[in-house]
């Protein structure tokens, strides 16, 4: 790795490196949590943050340093469930209106911009209103905001390759449609998939947040860093720490995947570097 | 020059952003510092005894303007201001005549005589005359539109008016409650007809004055009221804010002046220029279980749960310690009703509860789902401290947030459910706290039966003996104990908050906000 | 002409699709308004009589007819929760805000178009590193994070703004915009993240453009040439950019008003949802599909302002 690689993907290299810091954390918090998540010592509540409680308690005396690390296990969930199934159903839509078109594609992309229409939070009250509040349905919603972006982009890509040459030359040897489509297109709009999936993760944990901080996320007592502020708010002016880790984690986590996007876009397409 | 500016600029976001990173890294404890509790509030012009406005903050927006719509204890505690009964109550829970002036009662209980006070008028200057009064019982009996408004006067047989100050009322059968039931048959004038739900009469202390929804209710002094030397505010603004932090940092800052429900533990905050009343707040904190639901059809496995819920631990915990214990669905505040030494009949015995569990078929526990309304955090808390409770002996708890109105209607309505966590607020009498535990009643969402309590309620909803009365429901309560229908938690208690120079508070065992009697020193 | 025709038949059509959702939407999702509106302490009479009143005991699709018919009348109904007209209601939450907006879009057009072309002249140099970072850092902070921040530090430690609740326009115009101050900023801060990026990249792309070369060799000033014409060039996906923020927020900025107990658009919506208030619910939807497309009708006149080569479709 040379100085001029270094300093021609600085954004790269501090996504990549936030973002390594935050998978340690949530693979030590498979194996190793300072406290049990859920036990609660009155007598220590609000104790600042010290050798004991390395960030301190909340208000039922709950070690906020084992919550933090396994509420790093909910976003990364969040994250990877959504964006999974935002992925699997946005690049099917995305295939078929790009290679078929036509009508299909004109409500495809129609029913996708009434989606986009949508803020996050939004839909996310719709839907709970409607099937009650549940991990389940809060991994649904936030999934179903992501899906534009990935049909978009697949879309877009399909648009551009099903004219070349080499798909010509598949169609013309009589290769299946569905063969054409996931075997010989598909792949090469991956990239730009890449880096949607990697923006996507990072709206999906900042809606998730969101989300339980409005108290229609992750269920309690289950650590959430969304629901984690949201009880810290009534405690602010007494255990100001407990604001500042969840809070702290969520930007963190936000601005790691951002940056890796950005910088593998920036790897990928060296004209915006310039 | 943009030199300049563009370091300035720099600095400026960076500043923003270090200031709101303030303490970042947890690990640095030196920068927070304990809140400022010496700032004093802006400090009040000198006022006399009589006038000044208050402004008191109320955590909930009122449901109905018109008094015998209205149902939310919310707004119930702010309507008492406005409206008056034949009968109101005081601050014991007792009622007293209001709009009457007096009243007899017959020998067999069956017909109660009022005489209407003479010289009462309406907040708009019109006398009150007994239409008015007739007028009002009709509206809410129905009688003409043959839907009732209420059920209070449901066992009212016949309303005459034999003269223009005399009301007389035949029931069905004797009704211990009858009295204390007329403070929701809220006088108003039928002249004011049209607009009962946007600008209300009543004969209260205070009159109508400003509604705005979500934001505040304004009411101010009446001055024909009948009582003499009351009130003493010109002005009182129940402001609405539903976030406790947001109000407790106005009142921090002097932009309100009174605090209701404030929890204990944040007194402290307060610092100095405030003074606090504390007393219970009439509420019942209970853990529901649904009888006919497997594994609650169990009359072990709800006393299970009894053993193996700490309730201390819960008001150590979610009340910071301050809350009375309960056994029974009666709070101590009704203390002529009030069973003593039930709260003592399930001490925490976890041992105790796997041998019950184990007895009734569930060694290893089961899962159970706690429907909890997610607009009370202080219910939500519980629940986190009772899943904690309940995973020592097996039991797994799930905890379910629903919306308000789905709770309302699946569990409360519905009885789909398999347990959930509410509090009953307080009511005037002890026949409407124990009613929803017979077995025909509709909101029994317990689905508790058992026929001595039916026998025993029914009994002393006609017993006019009042002390044969109080028997019967203490006997209803030990039942209730014994068959565990519920957990029985806590009354929580809280204190009201207010600026020093304030005088005059008094605490009612309801929800009521007696501004009347309040004024500036 | 014919713009405008397209425009309104696609704002009926778009009304017309939106209100029919809500209607099916109404159909399956539970909860009684009679109830909860009375809540626990309610009796059976005053249920009965209450959903006799709303109308709730009616089949929802005459509700729905009967509100449709009001609304070519130009009547949108009577709220079920607050027993006052929908639009009065909305009337009175529309102060807050747009006072809202106006405020953020002030703060982020005051701060973040200077800061977007410091970043693109200074480009590749330390300022454009710092600016870069501190924008994505101003992205990537959660709004109601920075909401909590922002009211410990100037609403209790220093004291300097209300650190929540509103004072109307009608009691003081001051203090209206001393409470709003804080939510208002931490409203712009992601949105001046954001347009700083946008114009970072579009003026300097502008800058390699031949007009600007052209403009060199006539010996313009390099300030000149960066105010007067790139900048008024880089404003178009700025303009677009704020075009759809300006609608979110007219949307009501659910969170912020939370965090800030705001008596907003946005609380206005979670009540009305929460109450099952079909007519409410239904205007409330209506104020926000038309806002939007209020909105970008805007950004399409202001397009055409900024380059009168664009045609208006």
């Amino acid at each position: 790795m040379t100085i001029k690689f270094m300093k021609r993907n600085v954004t790269l290299i501090i996504g990549a490196v936030i973002v390594a810091m935050l998978v340690l954390m949530l693979t030590i918090s498979f194996f190793y949590l300072p406290h049990d998540v859920n036990e609660m010592v009155i007598t220590d509540r609000f104790s600042p943050p010290s050798s004991t409680y390395l960030m301190g308690t909340d208000n039922f005396g709950r070690d906020v340093l084992s919550r933090i690390m396994k509420g790093s296990q909910t976003a990364f969930m969040v994250g990877a469930v959504s964006i999974l199934f935002a992925m699997s159903i946005g690049v099917i839509l995305g295939s078929i209106a790009g290679y078929v078109g036509g009508w299909l594609d004109e409500l495809i992309m129609r029913m996708v911009d009434v989606l986009m229409a949508f803020p996050t939070i939004l839909l996310a009250l719709v839907f709970i209103a409607v099937f009650g509040v549940s991990t389940t349905n809060t991994l649904i919603a936030i999934g179903l905001r992501a899906i534009p972006t990935f049909a978009r982009i697949t879309r877009g890509g399909f648009m551009q390759y099903k004219e070349f040459e080499f798909v010509k030359a598949a169609r013309s040897l009589g290769s299946s449609p569905m063969r054409i489509m996931f075997l010989h297109i598909l792949p090469n709009t991956m990239s730009p998939i890449i880096i949607a999936s990697s923006l996507g993760f990072a709206t999906a944990i900042l809606s998730e947040a969101g989300l339980s901080y409005l108290g229609l996320g992750i269920q309690p007592p289950h650590p959430s860093w969304g629901s984690m502020l949201r009880e810290a708010q009534s405690y602010m002016t007494r255990a100001p720490w407990y604001t500042y880790a969840p809070g702290i984690m969520i930007t963190m986590s936000v601005l790691g995947f951002n940056l890796l996007g950005d910088g593998i876009r920036d790897l990928r397409d060296p004209r915006r570097q310039k | 020059m943009d030199k300049k500016i563009s370091v300035v600029l720099i600095i400026a976001l960076l500043m923003t952003l270090a200031l709101a990173g303030c303490g970042g890294s947890p690990s640095e404890p030196a920068e927070i510092e304990t809140p400022d509790n010496s700032q004093t509030p802006v400090a009040e012009e000198p006022v006399s005894q009589d006038g000044g406005n208050i402004v008191m903050v109320v955590e909930q927006d009122i449901d109905y303007l018109d008094p015998h719509l209205a149902a939310a204890s919310g707004t119930e505690e702010i309507l008492f201001n406005i409206f008056e009964g034949l009968m109101h109550p005081d601050s014991t829970g007792a009622v007293y005549p209001a709009v009457a002036e007096s009243y007899d009662i017959s020998d067999d209980g069956l017909t109660y005589t009022f005489t209407l006070r003479e010289g009462i008028k309406f907040h708009n200057g019109e006398p009150v005359t007994i239409e008015d009064v007739k007028y009002t019982m009709d509206r809410i009996m129905g009688t003409e539109t043959g839907t009732p408004l209420r059920s209070e006067l449901a066992n009212v047989a016949s309303v005459e008016t034999p003269d223009d100050s005399t009301i007389v009322f035949t029931l069905n059968q004797r009704d211990s409650a009858f009295l204390s039931n007329l403070y929701y048959a809220k006088i108003v004038p039928k002249t004011n007809e049209e607009n009962f739900n946007t600008f209300p009469i009543g004969t209260g202390p205070f009159k109508f004055a400003e509604y705005l929804p979500e934001q505040r209710v304004v009411i101010e002094k009446f001055e024909d009221y009948w009582q003499e030397g009351v009130p003493h505010l010109d002005q009182v603004e129940f402001r609405i804010i539903p976030d406790r932090e947001a109000a407790l940092l106005s009142l921090q800052l002097g932009e309100i002046d009174m605090f209701p429900r404030l929890p204990i533990d944040r007194v402290a905050e307060l610092g100095e220029g405030f003074k606090t009343i504390e007393g219970s707040s009439n509420m019942v904190q209970l853990m529901p279980m649904n009888n006919n639901v497997e594994p609650f059809d169990d009359i072990r496995v709800r006393q299970a749960v009894n053993y193996a819920v700490d309730v201390d631990e819960i008001i150590e915990a979610v009340a910071f310690g301050y809350g009375r214990k309960l056994g029974s669905n009666m709070s101590p505040v009704m203390a002529k009703y009030y069973k003593e030494g039930l709260e003592n009949t399930y001490d925490y015995d976890p041992d105790k509860a796997i041998e019950l569990l184990t007895e009734a078929g569930y060694p290893d526990g089961f899962d159970l789902t706690i429907t909890i309304p997610s607009n009370y955090q202080f219910h939500v808390d519980t629940g986190q401290v009772i899943f904690q409770q309940l995973a020592n002996v097996g039991i797994d708890v799930e905890i379910e947030l629903v919306e308000w109105g789905v709770w309302l209607e699946r569990v409360y309505q519905g009885r789909e459910y398999q347990a959930t966590i509410i509090a009953f607020t307080g009511k005037l009498d002890a026949y409407k706290v124990l009613n929803k535990y017979i077995s025909t009643d509709r909101t029994n969402f317990f689905n508790f039966e058992n026929a001595e309590v039916d026998e025993l309620m029914a009994a002393a909803a006609q017993e006019l003996d009042d002390e044969a009365a109080v028997e019967m429901y203490k006997r209803v309560q030990e039942i209730i104990t014994e068959n565990a229908p519920a957990v029985y938690i806590m009354d929580p208690e809280f204190s009201i908050a207010m600026k020093e120079n304030i005088s005059g508070y008094v605490l009612y065992p309801m929800y009521a906000q007696d501004m009347s009697t309040v004024y500036f020193e | 002409m014919l713009y405008f025709a397209r425009r309104f038949i696609s704002l009926i059509v778009t009304l017309v699709v939106v209100s029919m959702i809500v209607f099916v939407l109404f159909q399956i999702i539970p909860g009684d308004p009679a109830l909860t509106i009375l809540g626990m302490d309610a009796d059976e009479a005053q249920l009965a009589a209450l959903r006799a009143q709303l109308g709730t005991d009616q089949p929802l699709i005459n509700r729905y007819a009967d509100w449709g018919r009001g609304i070519l009348k130009g009547d949108a109904g009577q709220s079920l929760r607050f027993s006052m007209p929908v639009t009065s209601l909305i009337k009175s939450r529309l102060p807050v805000t747009l006072l809202l907006s106006i405020m953020a879009l002030v703060m982020a057009v005051a701060i973040a178009i200077p800061l977007g072309v410091i970043a693109a002249r200074s480009h590749g140099k330390w300022s454009d590193y710092v600016i870069s970072i501190v924008t994505q850092l101003g992205m990537a902070i959660p709004s109601f994070w920075m909401g909590i921040i922002l009211i410990l530090i100037f609403g209790v430690r220093l004291q300097w703004f209300r650190a929540g609740g509103y004072v109307p326009w009608s009691d003081s115009p001051i203090d209206s915009i001393k409470s709003l101050f804080l939510p208002a900023v931490a409203i712009a801060i992601p949105v001046i993240a954001t347009i700083v990026r946008y114009l970072r990249t579009t003026v300097i792309e502008q800058l390699k453009l031949d007009y600007v070369r052209t403009a060199y060799s006539k010996g313009l000033s390099k300030k000149n040439i960066v105010y007067r014409h790139v900048l008024k060039n880089s404003l178009i996906p700025v303009i677009t950019v704020m075009g759809m923020i300006i609608a979110s927020v007219l949307g009501g900025s659910l969170v912020i008003e939370q965090v800030f107990a705001l008596p907003g658009i946005g609380r206005l919506l979670v009540s009305s949802i929460s109450y099952r208030d079909f007519y409410l619910v239904q205007g409330m939807v209506m104020y926000i599909a038309v806002a939007i497309i209020m909105i970008n009708f805007l950004v399409d006149v202001i397009y055409k302002f900024l380059d009168p080569r664009i045609k208006l479709r």
